[in-house]
């Protein structure tokens, strides 16, 4: 299996306040990494660094073997859904439109029928409702069919619909052996799709296979509860 | 037809046509990066650019141009440096740059260039360099959205996943700072320093109320900017108005047309 990413050793902060500390691990084609903690333990600060938005003050990022990709090749082999994205409703573009601006190498068409846009096409983007909204963002990311996919809680935005869409674009993905990256609070999807699971606290970290009969455990020490709220989570 | 029988009037026209396509086409951008306030600022700041340009003894479109330049740069300097608002920035060099113009004005003999007409242009200031200017930024502006397109329209709608995607949104708001500032620069001795903003902000404002695509938008803009630019040209000359004014006048009232027919 080839390496999407691997991340040894980062430090990450703003200005002399350190998020991250001392965190490895590795993805690869067809893994579906789970990024848990609690709120402000640094998981968006993390995906911020393994895109490059955030520098790393010490350690290494290797996407795709490489420490530095060019431009063109993040914007072919990577698409990142942000956690909550508020979009400019007063900004004429159709939906189409949108949807065009991503590379997309995919039948668009399947996706459209996955996220129920295809009769929405010809709308301004502005004209959608929320739920729409957040589906079109989800098939931007998707119709260009990247090799990494990055989602910052996506089922933490939508409605119950696009909440099943997700599930659904993501078991379409890994059935593709497609590479994704998960910040989600839904232990629901950790349990459906996820191969392996990062939980950050405060006090540490772990990296750990999503059967590891140890995962609850660690969970419920990360986040401070029960074993038995774990399922809850 | 009357009007093209002065040299002056074809100048102003075929300046109009120029004008009204790169104005409208980078309004576009300023109205939906929210820039609109900075190409005002830098509008105002030639009062300061013009005075010098002519204290100088300079041409005062060759002068204003690297002016504009300058000054946009500086302000983006201290917007990255220090923990100011955009907004605070501009109205502070705002501020501080008419009040230096229009002091450097009233200590000095403005000679060929009178301060009305400064503040709301005049045709009869039009010289062959000042067409070449903008016929040339046209067409530098055309190539600039034919290769970068995309890439600006992503920057102004989905920031946040253009740098994800590695995008350099910076860079795309540099150029779009750069050629606002040298479009203004280049419109002021046909609609003023206190009209040329109007003109960038108008016709791409009108365009936006009443469109459903992009594609819409980049073809309504135009439009609506060259109608504006030659129908305000044609009435000053038939009514005897000033320039600036009138051009403005038309566009605003293509905006107030538009305003029943917005698409939300």
């Amino acid at each position: 299996m080839k390496v999407i990413l691997s991340v040894e050793d980062i430090h990450v902060g703003y200005n002399h306040k350190a998020v991250i500390e001392g965190i490895s691990f590795s993805v690869k084609d067809g893994d579906v990494l789970a990024v848990i903690g609690p709120n402000g333990s640094g998981k968006t600060t993390l995906l911020k660094a393994v895109l490059g938005v955030i520098p790393v003050k010490s350690g290494k990022v290797r996407l795709f073997g490489k420490e530095r990709l060019k431009a063109s090749e993040v914007e072919r082999l990577i698409a990142y859904i942000p956690q909550r994205m508020e979009l400019d409703r007063t900004f004429p573009i159709s939906l189409k439109e949108m949807l065009g601006l991503s590379l997309h190498r995919a039948s668009i068409d399947k996706y459209l029928d996955m996220l129920e846009l295809r009769g929405l096409l010809s709308k301004r983007v502005g004209e959608l409702s929320g739920g729409e909204m957040q589906r079109a963002l989800l098939a931007y990311a998707v119709v260009k069919e990247p090799q990494l996919l990055i989602m910052d809680e996506p089922t933490s935005w939508v409605d119950v619909k696009g909440a099943d869409c997700v599930l659904c674009i993501m078991e379409e993905f890994k059935k593709k052996g497609m590479a994704m990256i998960v910040v989600s609070h839904d232990f629901s999807v950790i349990k459906s799709v996820a191969t392996s699971v990062l939980g950050i606290g405060h006090e540490g970290y772990f990296f750990e296979p999503a059967d590891s009969p140890q995962l609850e455990e660690k969970i419920a020490s990360l986040f401070g509860t029960t074993h038995h709220e774990v399922c809850r989570i | 037809m009357e009007i093209l029988d002065y040299p002056f009037m074809r100048s102003a026209l075929f300046m109009g046509l120029v004008l009204g396509t790169l104005f409208s086409l980078i309004g576009i951008f300023v109205v939906t990066k929210g820039m609109s306030f900075f190409s005002d600022f830098i509008a105002h700041s030639a009062i300061l650019g013009g005075a010098l340009a002519v204290i100088a003894g300079v041409e005062p479109t060759l002068f204003l141009i690297p002016y504009s330049l300058a000054v946009a740069f500086a302000i983006s300097v201290v917007w990255n440096s220090f923990p100011l608002s955009r907004d605070t920035v501009l109205g502070v060099f705002y501020g501080g740059t008419v009040a230096a113009g229009i002091i450097l004005i009233s200590t000095k003999e403005l000679g060929q260039l009178s301060l009305i007409q400064f503040l709301f242009g005049d045709i009869l200031l039009i010289r062959p360099v000042d067409i070449w200017l903008a016929s040339g930024l046209l067409v530098v502006f055309i190539l600039f959205l034919r290769l970068k397109l995309r890439g600006l329209i992503k920057s102004s709608f989905l920031p946040e996943i253009s740098v994800a995607e590695g995008i350099n949104v910076r860079l795309y708001d540099y150029a779009l700072i750069s050629l606002v500032a040298v479009t203004v620069a280049l419109s002021i001795k046909l609609v003023g320093v206190i009209l040329a903003n109007a003109m960038v902000v108008i016709p791409a404002a009108a365009a936006k109320t009443v469109s459903r695509s992009f594609k819409q938008f980049m073809l309504i803009a135009p439009v609506i900017g060259v109608f504006s630019f030659t129908g305000g040209v044609t009435l000053s000359f038939y009514l005897n108005l000033p320039s600036g004014p009138s051009v403005i006048a038309v566009a605003f009232v293509c905006f107030l047309i538009t305003l029943p027919f917005k698409r939300m």
